[in-house]
């Protein structure tokens, strides 16, 4: 059974394997010559799993101790999680134990694939999740760690890694389109994160593009729930 | 900083990011249906969530 379900889930990693590698090297190379030992980055990638904050994370390292600006950041940082959560609570129910690390691997792309991938009817869909987090989980720890070791020994342009991930989201949003029916919620996100892009800049458009994808996620309940009756 | 305060630093972005993941899961526990807004909401999110994750790697 966890034979099967690895095999099932190891080929929806491989970009993942791609980016987060390559991103993980960066990473605890950045640490590295930033005067931190590969420790570091290895109980970073290892207990936090998401690397934009682990990112941030260095430049909090060397700057004076503040945790309460810490600890905001990160909620901000991180909130977008929430969101992951709520689209989870179904698909995670009756995991048992394994539900425990299903929730605390479950970074952006671990979601991603987690939500979409068509498991097939005779893999069991707890352990198939279960190797998707713990695949990625392992590229981006083994690629901190071999960074933070390697360090200022390698030098190599990152410039267009992250690119990987970039295209990686968009085969899933199409992915996602083409399963549904319509397209309202889609819209919602494309347009209400372009709008609060140009409103509130890179840094801070993750909040309020929430806060606005819920309202009107929210104001649109009834038509809907009214498309969904029609369909069915 | 001091070693110390690294391991605060360090746990606090731990403990932030743990409660951003486990949240949803500890209101809407098991045990209880979830409440019908929150399972549309959890429904019609993920379509408009990739939409953000194609602007924000």
């Amino acid at each position: 059974m966890k034979r099967k379900a690895l095999k099932a889930a190891f080929p929806y990693t491989i970009p993942i394997f791609a980016g987060f590698w390559f991103l993980g090297l960066a990473y605890g190379i950045y640490m590295n010559v930033s005067g931190f030992s590969f420790v570091y980055p290895m109980i970073m990638s290892l207990a936090i799993f998401g690397g934009s904050l682990e990112f941030v994370a260095v430049s909090m390292l060397l700057s004076p101790f503040a945790p309460v600006q810490t600890l905001v950041m990160t909620l901000l940082i991180q909130a977008r999680h929430l969101f992951y959560g709520i689209s989870m609570l179904e698909k995670f129910k009756n995991m048992g134990w394994k539900k425990f690390y299903l929730i605390f691997g479950m970074c952006d792309e671990t979601f991603s694939i987690n939500y979409t991938a068509d498991i097939p009817k005779d893999v069991d869909r707890g352990w198939f999740m279960f190797f998707v987090t713990l695949l990625n989980h392992f590229y981006w720890v083994s690629g901190a760690t071999i960074g933070g070791l390697l360090g200022s020994l390698i030098h190599f342009d990152t410039d267009g890694i992250s690119f990987v991930m970039t295209s990686m989201f968009v085969v899933i949003f199409m992915e996602q389109w083409m399963k549904e029916k319509h397209h309202i919620s889609a819209y919602i996100g494309l347009l209400v994160s372009a709008a609060c892009l140009i409103l509130f800049g890179a840094d801070s458009f993750m909040l309020p593009t929430m806060a606005a994808i819920i309202a009107l996620l929210a104001a649109s309940r009834r038509k809907l729930e009214k498309l969904e009756v029609n369909e069915s | 900083m001091t070693i110390s305060e690294q391991i605060i630093t360090i746990t606090l972005c731990v403990l932030g990011t743990m409660t951003t993941r486990f949240l949803p899961f500890l209101i809407f526990s098991e045990k209880r249906p979830t409440p019908a807004f929150v399972q549309y909401i959890g429904r019609y999110l993920p379509s408009a969530v990739f939409g953000i994750g194609m602007k924000a790697p």
